[in-house]
Formats: C-alpha cells, sequence, structure tokens
C-alpha cells in the first residue's frame, strides 16, 4: 500500500474492484472509501493544497452508485460544494465519470440547500 | 480580350474539379461518421437490452451484479472511444449524455433484488435515456450533414 499525502491511487490504496454504497455491498464499498480514504485526506489539507484521486487502476469500471455515494456522500458529511470543487483533482480511465462526480456534488448540494 | 476568354474554360474545368474533390471528401467523411454514429446506436440499444434483462430479473448476487457493471463499464468505454471519433469528425456530444446513460444503467445496482426498488422505473429511466441519447446523436448527424434538397444547399458543404 503506497501513502502519498495529497494523493489517493484507489486500485492501490483500497481495491481495484469497488462496488456499491453501503457494509452489505462487500468489503469495498463507496461508504468505506470516502469514511476511511477521501474524508481524511481532505481535512487534512492545507490551504494551498489539493487532493488527487486516482482511479485509473480500476480495471471493472465503476458504478454511479458509487461514484454518488463517495463523492455526493461528501456533501451530506458537511463539505461544501466550492470546497470540493476547489480541492478535487480527478484522474479517470474515462473522461465522463468527472462530469458525473461533479453533477453528484452539485445535486447533493443543491438538495440540502432546500431542505 | 481573346487571351481572357481562353481562360475561361480552364479556369471553369479547375473549379468544377475543386467542387467535385471537395464533395467526394464530404462524402467519405460523412458514410465514415455515418457507420460510427450506426455503431454507437447499435452499443446503446444493447446495453439497453441488457440493462432491462438485468433489472427485470428477480434478484442477483454481488458477483452477478459486479459481472453487469463490468459489462456496461466496458461497453461504455466503448462507446466513449466512439464518440472522441465523432468528435475528431466534427460531430460533438457532451460527456453528460454517456454520463447519464451509465446512470440509468447503473445507479440502482447495489439495490437490485431489494423490495423497495422498482424495477420497472429503471428499466423506463434506461430506455429513455438510450432514446434520447440515439435522437441527439441523429440530430448531431443531421446538423453536420443536412440532406441536399437542392443545389442551394450544397453551399452547407462548400463553405
Amino acid at each position: 500500500m503506497t501513502e502519498h499525502k495529497n494523493y489517493i491511487n484507489v486500485a492501490d490504496d483500497f481495491s481495484d474492484d469497488p462496488f456499491g454504497r453501503y457494509i452489505d455491498d462487500g468489503d469495498f464499498n463507496a461508504t468505506i472509501f470516502r469514511t476511511k480514504h477521501l474524508i481524511p485526506k481532505l481535512n487534512s489539507l492545507e490551504d494551498n493544497e489539493k487532493l488527487t484521486v486516482d482511479f485509473t487502476g480500476v480495471s471493472t469500471g465503476l458504478g454511479s452508485s458509487f461514484v454518488e455515494e463517495a463523492f455526493g456522500g461528501l456533501v451530506r458529511e458537511g463539505f461544501s460544494k466550492e470546497f470540493l470543487f476547489e480541492k478535487l483533482v480527478y484522474i479517470f480511465p474515462l473522461k465522463f465519470y468527472e462530469v458525473q462526480a461533479k453533477k453528484f456534488i452539485a445535486i447533493e448540494s443543491d438538495r440540502l440547500n432546500k431542505v | 480580350m481573346d487571351s481572357y476568354i481562353s481562360l475561361i474554360s480552364p479556369a471553369l474545368t479547375v473549379v468544377g474539379w475543386s467542387i467535385a474533390y471537395r464533395l467526394a471528401k464530404v462524402n467519405s467523411t460523412r458514410t465514415e461518421s455515418k457507420s460510427l454514429l450506426d455503431g454507437c446506436g447499435l452499443i446503446i440499444e444493447k446495453l439497453a437490452e441488457e440493462g432491462s434483462s438485468f433489472f427485470l430479473k428477480g434478484s442477483s448476487s454481488l458477483t452477478e451484479k459486479k459481472a453487469y457493471e463490468s459489462l456496461v463499464h466496458n461497453k461504455i468505454a466503448l462507446l466513449h472511444n466512439k464518440f472522441e471519433y465523432l468528435d475528431k469528425r466534427g460531430i460533438k456530444l457532451s460527456l453528460n449524455y454517456i454520463s447519464e446513460l451509465h446512470i440509468s444503467l447503473t445507479y440502482s445496482v447495489p439495490q437490485h433484488g431489494s423490495a423497495e426498488l422498482k424495477s420497472e422505473k429503471c428499466v423506463n429511466d434506461i430506455f429513455k435515456c438510450s432514446s434520447s441519447t440515439i435522437l441527439v446523436l441523429q440530430m448531431k448527424f443531421h446538423e453536420k450533414y443536412p440532406p441536399i434538397d437542392s443545389f442551394l444547399s450544397l453551399k452547407h458543404y462548400l463553405k
């Protein structure tokens, strides 16, 4: 396992076969990824730092449920859309996943702002 | 004056050939783009079929769910490549369409088999999304290559 301060290599640090949202969906679900990897790294960022999340080693692809729970879930955990848009740098094997992650963050932010 | 008149014929020949060359080039690119577009349509239709069969099946194991997601990912990757080729040929489609299609196919996979999941709604979303993506592809193709109804409509291709 490689540990870099502002970098998560999902395949090496978490799993090359992540799946699902919750614990029932297996050991490598989005909730665990968010709570054990994304949140600690985001919390430890300095003002001028960004967090790179690299999914290139994930050969089996990602479900949109995983993307929603991992990134949209960050908004539910209290991170603002502006903060996440500024701090997160995505490396996905296919570009549309980035569009999707940003969309889920924006949707969740809008939903919570309306409540 | 005579020397100018003698130049008209070769000049018209050059113009004629350049128009014919340009139209042939447009036609071959159009054929390539149409073939790519038809390929995209087939992949999308196949994805919609696979997706609806998956969601209409009563339940599935974790392995089956992962296998389905992986299958969707591979086909979407192929579609993504074809979209990039279409983009290079001037038919530009937002990545949002692929994202929406992917969402309709995979958003509810972990809940598959649970009582709260409405399979018919998932299937409906898949077909709605796949149909609209195919429709947009065809619209973009017609914008880029409008039908030639008259001699004047050739102007679009000679720009």
